[in-house]
């Protein structure tokens, strides 16, 4: 309880006093870090000595809000203190106050999201942190900027109504707004107003979450903002919707239907970023890829599976921010791939994308390899494991097609630009693989590194370059087509998605 | 039929009316306003299917009366709250584009914003 509020209240007023002060503003924004820091070690010292805790906050019973720290808890909070230091010495200073008040405002939310336990607790953080995110998407006022703010504005605002009615079906059949209260009542039960409403809540969540179908506003808003903008938004802000998953699917077995949607998200971003040509488009879609194995992962169902999502989305937010970085400090974000040869992109920036994109591909000693090994032992049903195969093809080709144009044939800029940032954060990300070391043990370790995975991820990237030498050609003829991401069209999907949600359910 | 129970379905018709207008109004003023009627009927439902009624207001608490149940008026208060702070940006939001293209279309915005950002990075 003391790390939330601890956390919380650092961000909450380093915000304000950025705003306030704002000759200090990193310098405030640094104590709000301390902060944070010391509040989720208080969360680390109380998960040691006694295990995962639900707690109450407020002394009104069960009025109260429900919060939760367990390990979802610690490693959504950690991934957001480590975002947090390494965007803000990236920073350093190069923007006003409001910029560093929404930021850490952003932070704040993201932050209590990871220890919310109670439905409307989740409903009125999501809806701040979506507030936030928007007028940071929109902070340079560029008008592409705008728009993507507002489609982003207007969906996730439709979802969260969609959620409000569902909570609405839950608290009355419920009677209660915290989750563990909740999951004793609904327990076993097949009350069909618990059951539509635990939907609409998922669709809510989905769409905030970056799943395909529900959330296409996501590429636009990811590529048109700014760096670090993205970087946060694609490291941590759509995670807390995936957080909300978890949450949400303790009461209800849903397994079935996430591995199904995981699949689909997986599979249909990676063919995105395959035929996007600008690399934040690509990072973009290669985001909800990468969702894909989330929500499998919190579809097997067991506590091992959702571990291992939670240790995916710790490791994906770490590498996407470090691309993310790479990318931005190089300022070829938004150049087309295919006419790479007059770009210059600077060493540090090439270390951060090999680190990155090594990561991503799920290469043996770093990161990614870990979670998604742990992943493919708790999936046991064959056509998941094709899915998540072929979700790996496909991130080896989209990236190796980045990696190509971007570190073979862009020049080196040795000169100018270096940003020393991104080398010690691409430090950070190759470290973070012993973190998997220390949260699973060596027995666990030693499985996970037998010989057939090994020889499954090393074969996935060697594949992936021989097709990609045969169909880079074609490739380079397709152009990303942009209709299923306008306004409209975004909104009929998501209700499309709706439908599958409940034709997955109910009819199957 | 009970009363409460056509009342909710008739906010869920209030709903999908706002859906519908979010989908088809080619106005992004328009959709705005479709967007505002889904969320005031949203909280509508949400009344409507929380209520339960009791004798008293919770404020005395003394045993043997039946009181309301607290939770949904903060509930609902917060998330009108909210849903003020999403309509106030997206027309501050809305605002900057008509500044900026002067129109409403958003089909003709959308246009625009994709042809604006190819030319800034050439």
């Amino acid at each position: 309880m003391t790390a939330l509020l601890v956390g919380v209240g650092s961000y909450v007023s380093a915000g304000i006093l950025s705003l306030l002060f704002s000759r200090y503003r990193f310098w405030f924004s640094l104590l709000g870090w301390a902060g944070a820091l010391t509040g989720a070690s208080f969360g680390v010292s109380s998960f040691l000595g006694s295990g995962p805790l639900v707690g109450t906050l407020g002394r009104w019973g069960i009025l109260g809000i429900e919060i939760v720290i367990d390990q979802t808890t610690l490693l959504f909070s950690g991934l957001v203190v480590i975002l947090n230091i390494f965007t803000l010495v990236y920073l350093r200073g190069s923007k006003k106050g409001v910029f560093y008040c929404l930021y850490n405002f952003l932070l704040a939310t993201t932050f209590s999201i990871a220890f919310s336990h109670d439905l409307f607790n989740l409903y009125v953080t999501i809806e701040f942190m979506s507030l936030v995110s928007i007028l940071l998407i929109g902070y340079e006022r560029k008008a592409y900027q705008i728009y993507a703010g507002a489609k982003y504005l207007i969906i996730s605002s439709l979802a969260m109504s969609l959620y409000l009615i569902g909570l609405g079906l839950v608290y009355r059949a419920g009677g209660s707004l915290g989750i563990s209260e909740l999951a004793r009542t609904v327990e076993g039960g097949t009350d069909l107003s618990i059951s539509l409403g635990l939907c609409l809540m998922l669709t809510g969540l989905a769409v905030k979450g970056g799943v395909f179908l529900f959330s296409m506003w996501l590429p636009d808003a990811h590529s048109y903002s700014d760096t670090v903008v993205s970087a946060l938004l694609s490291g941590m802000a759509i995670k807390s919707g995936l957080i909300g998953i978890i949450r949400v699917s303790e009461m209800l077995d849903w397994s079935q239907l996430l591995l199904v949607l995981g699949a689909l998200t997986g599979i249909a971003g990676a063919i995105f970023a395959l035929v996007s040509r600008k690399p934040k488009k690509i990072l973009a879609h290669s985001t909800i890829s990468q969702v894909g194995y989330i929500l499998i992962g919190i579809g097997t169902g067991t506590p091992a599976g959702v571990l291992a999502a939670s240790l995916h989305l710790f490791f994906h937010g770490l590498f996407k921010a470090l691309l993310f970085l790479s990318v931005g400090a190089a300022g070829v974000g938004a150049d087309d791939i295919d006419r790479a040869r007059n770009l210059s992109v600077p060493l540090t920036s090439k270390v951060g994308l090999v680190v990155g994109s090594v990561s991503i591909m799920a290469i043996p000693p770093f990161n990614k390899y870990f979670s998604k090994t742990m992943l493919v032992e708790q999936v046991n049903q064959e056509w998941a494991w094709f899915a998540m195969l072929a979700i790996g093809l496909g991130t080896a080709l989209y990236t190796l097609r980045l990696d190509w144009a971007l570190i073979f044939e862009a020049r080196t800029d040795w000169a100018g630009k270096n940003d020393f940032v991104v080398v010690v954060f691409a430090l950070a990300v190759v470290l973070s693989s012993l973190l998997a070391w220390v949260i699973l043990g060596s027995p666990e370790m030693v499985q996970l590194l037998s010989l057939h995975h090994l020889a499954t991820y090393l074969v996935i990237p060697v594949v992936g370059g021989f097709a990609l030498l045969l169909f880079k050609k074609k490739l380079s003829e397709i152009s990303p087509p942009d209709f299923p991401f306008s306004l409209e069209n975004s909104l009929v999907s998501l209700f499309t998605g709706f439908l599958l949600i409940e034709l997955v359910l109910f009819v199957l | 039929m009970s009363t409460g129970v056509l009342a909710s379905a008739i906010s869920i018709i209030i709903v999908c009316i706002g859906v519908l207008g979010l989908i088809l109004k080619r106005n992004l003023l328009l959709k705005l306003l479709s967007l505002n009627i889904v969320n005031t009927a949203t909280i509508l439902f949400f009344v409507l299917v929380v209520y339960s009624p009791g004798d008293r207001a919770p404020i005395d608490p003394s045993p043997g009366v039946q009181y309301a149940d607290p939770l949904p008026q903060a509930l609902v208060l917060t998330s009108i709250v909210i849903n003020f702070g999403v309509l106030a940006l997206s027309l501050l939001f809305t605002m900057v584009l008509v500044k900026r293209y002067h129109t409403l279309d958003l089909i003709k915005i959308e246009d625009f914003v994709r042809r604006e950002f190819e030319e800034e990075k050439s």
